[in-house]
């Protein structure tokens, strides 16, 4: 049995719809990561889900119980808050408390002292316990949030950005510790971000929302490695992915340069290619079908990220280590690697395609 | 702007601030030393300084405990009663109105929530000796008159609009986030305003009580046409003693004094709630 299971649902704010058919189940323990860049209705999700906005049409299961019409306070679950909503008369311990003492919960003292710990210790807020909210930081906040979502067994656990506002570290010693803990649990969690590296990181499935329509389902792996259209796509990656249209007469658009493609497919409108699939030549070297000229060098962790101009289309190159010296304003050689490209249609959707490719020179 | 700027030199600053205390304390001195005075020492006046021109006695004090003490204490038991019970009713049935107002949308003919919220203020703009005439007749007929029952529900009546307008101010600005937050948290409708609104709105609910406790203790126009002895409040007492043809300005100061003293504690108390709310932000 499902345990989270959505069908049909629409929700619109006056003209505008938040959430278009979404359809879509989960298993017990699932960690579903809700992707989808600001606006495409993620929060809206997970608020009707707990029952903070009505849906307009669909049915909502959680547990195989009817939601529709259920309270919020019988629901059974959890949420963390985008704008944290703390209860800003209560001291922090009393915060995470205040789930626990529910009156179809009243957990035992020693209990709740033993939860406290684990998840204090966990978001590491032990010594933020006695103070009040308005004595924390925006990140402290966040955390204090995120653990009275953490605290408790809920049938589901919605988390809404819960990691948005935390300081770099933090943000990514909390994605393993944060997927571990919920995996220790059992918790069954839709976790909301905008953020792919911090959501692939933790999902064991992604649901891609753009536009208030469910663009994909899957695992992480295969909505890096196989979107299902150019707009899945072009959010995935950092940076995002080339996406290049292609001519009537079958050949790459690069402005004022064109490549040909080394398959022919009917119906291709554009072909993506991620900045880590463009590796930089000698531009004099023979078979170099593309040159562009580099408009910005900029260095992310130990890959250099680098902008090029073919000609009126812009472009985006990452390599780890530079076969050669590159500086602004040079011209250099692009090679693309087809067999990494991703290949869409005229309604922007996948199409998949089986067989060998060369890259333009002959070579990777 | 700095106060420097608006005063000039600051020593024209300190001359301005001590005449306008000077113009605004000067009152309760007169009446606190009027309290002291015998009916000489009023009469043969102006006198100003206890101990120099005249000798302070308590007399009137004494007069208030002994000899009018029946009067008094009737007067001020029943301000006591009329303003701490309308006051605890107006920001009863207020909250439930303010809370209504800033949590739900409502559709009363062509009115919404805020012309609905303007209708209920407006019963409270005119002035009351507009409606007293009308509402003298009215008790007459409903034999209110003189009764607690009907001083109670005068003076809910009077502070109610008020109240509901401060009160849904106050509740506005709690997020409704963090009720939501409590019904997540496996509380129902009843838990969530007992323990998060009330407790996050406590100092809206105390101004509203305050305001209300002033405004009954001070008003003296309707207690004056609709009570005659049984429900009769101090300000009505006092007035009587200066009625007739010797006005007794020795007792009305000294009654005047300890009437005082209730609407300064409560103003006081708001002051520092007020405070509170600043520091909690």
């Amino acid at each position: 049995m499902a345990k989270i299971e959505f069908r049909n649902v629409d929700k619109s704010f006056g003209q505008v719809a938040a959430l278009r058919d979404v359809t879509f189940s989960c298993a017990d323990r699932d960690i579903v990561v809700v992707f989808g860049p600001p606006g495409a209705g993620k929060s809206t999700l997970l608020r009707v889900l707990a029952g903070l906005e009505d849906i307009d049409r669909g049915e909502i299961y959680l547990n195989g119980r009817a939601m529709n019409d259920l309270p919020i306070h019988r629901r059974n679950v959890a949420m963390a808050f985008e704008n944290y909503a703390l209860y800003p008369h209560f001291k922090v311990r009393a915060n995470l408390e205040f789930p626990l003492k529910a009156p179809a919960v009243r957990m035992a003292a020693a209990q709740r002292r033993t939860r406290l710990e684990r998840v204090a210790k966990l978001l590491e807020i032990e010594e933020l316990l006695d103070r009040y909210p308005h004595q924390l930081s925006g990140g402290q906040r966040q955390r204090i949030s995120l653990g009275r979502a953490l605290i408790r067994d809920a049938d589901a656990t919605l988390l809404d950005e819960p990691i948005a506002h935390l300081d770099a570290r933090l943000r990514s010693a909390l994605r393993g510790d944060l997927r571990l803990y919920l995996r220790e649990s059992g918790a069954t969690t839709l976790y909301a971000t905008p953020d792919f590296q911090e959501g692939f990181a933790i999902a064991s499935k992604v649901i891609v929302l753009i536009g208030g329509v469910v663009r994909q389902i899957s695992s992480p792996d295969e909505v890096f490695s196989r979107p299902a259209d150019a707009h899945v796509a072009a959010l995935i990656g950092d940076p995002a992915m080339n996406l290049i249209p292609v001519r009537a007469d079958g050949r790459l658009d690069l402005g004022e340069q064109s490549s040909p493609l080394p398959v022919r497919i009917n119906g291709l409108a554009q072909v993506g290619i991620r900045p880590g699939d463009i590796g930089l030549v000698d531009s004099t070297r023979s078979g170099v079908v593309v040159k562009g000229r580099v408009t910005l060098v900029e260095r992310v962790g130990s890959a250099l990220v680098i902008n090029l101009d073919t000609g009126g289309r812009a472009l985006a190159a990452k390599v780890d280590a530079p076969s050669m010296p590159v500086t602004l304003d040079d011209i250099v050689g692009l090679v693309f690697r087809w067999d990494a490209a991703h290949f869409f249609g005229q309604d922007a959707t996948r199409i998949d395609i089986r067989g060998d490719f060369v890259t333009t020179d002959g070579r990777l | 702007m700095s106060a420097a700027k608006i005063g000039g030199n600051s020593s024209l600053r300190y001359v301005v601030v001590l005449l306008w205390a000077v113009f605004a304390l000067f009152p309760l001195y007169w009446i606190l030393i009027t309290a002291f005075k015998l009916p000489k020492d009023i009469f043969r006046g102006p006198f100003y300084l206890p101990g120099v021109d005249f000798f302070p006695t308590t007399n009137s004090f004494r007069y208030l405990l002994t000899t009018g003490s029946g009067d008094f204490f009737h007067g001020l038991g029943n301000s006591v009663l009329f303003a701490t019970t309308s006051g605890i009713f107006s920001v009863l049935f207020g909250a439930f109105a303010a809370y209504g107002l800033a949590r739900y949308e409502y559709r009363l003919g062509p009115m919404k929530n805020d012309d609905i919220s303007f209708f209920i203020v407006s019963q409270r703009m005119m002035p009351p000796i507009v409606a007293v005439i009308a509402l003298f007749v009215m008790y007459r007929w409903l034999g209110l008159l003189d009764t607690y029952f009907g001083m109670i529900l005068i003076y809910t009546w009077y502070n109610l609009p008020l109240s509901v307008y401060l009160l849904t101010d106050f509740i506005k600005r709690i997020p409704p986030d963090i009720e939501y937050a409590a019904a997540i948290d496996g509380y129902d409708r009843v838990r969530q305003i007992l323990f998060i609104t009330v407790p996050l709105a406590f100092p809206g609910i105390a101004a509203a009580f305050f305001l209300a406790f002033i405004f009954t203790w001070n008003d003296f126009l309707l207690a004056l046409m609709l009570t005659f002895q049984n429900a009769k409040t101090l300000p009505v007492v006092i007035a009587a003693w200066s009625a007739n043809m010797d006005p007794r300005w020795w007792l009305l100061s000294a009654a005047g004094i300890v009437a005082v003293i209730p609407p300064v504690a409560a103003l006081s108390l708001l002051d520092r709630l007020m405070e509170r709310r600043e520091r909690m932000g």
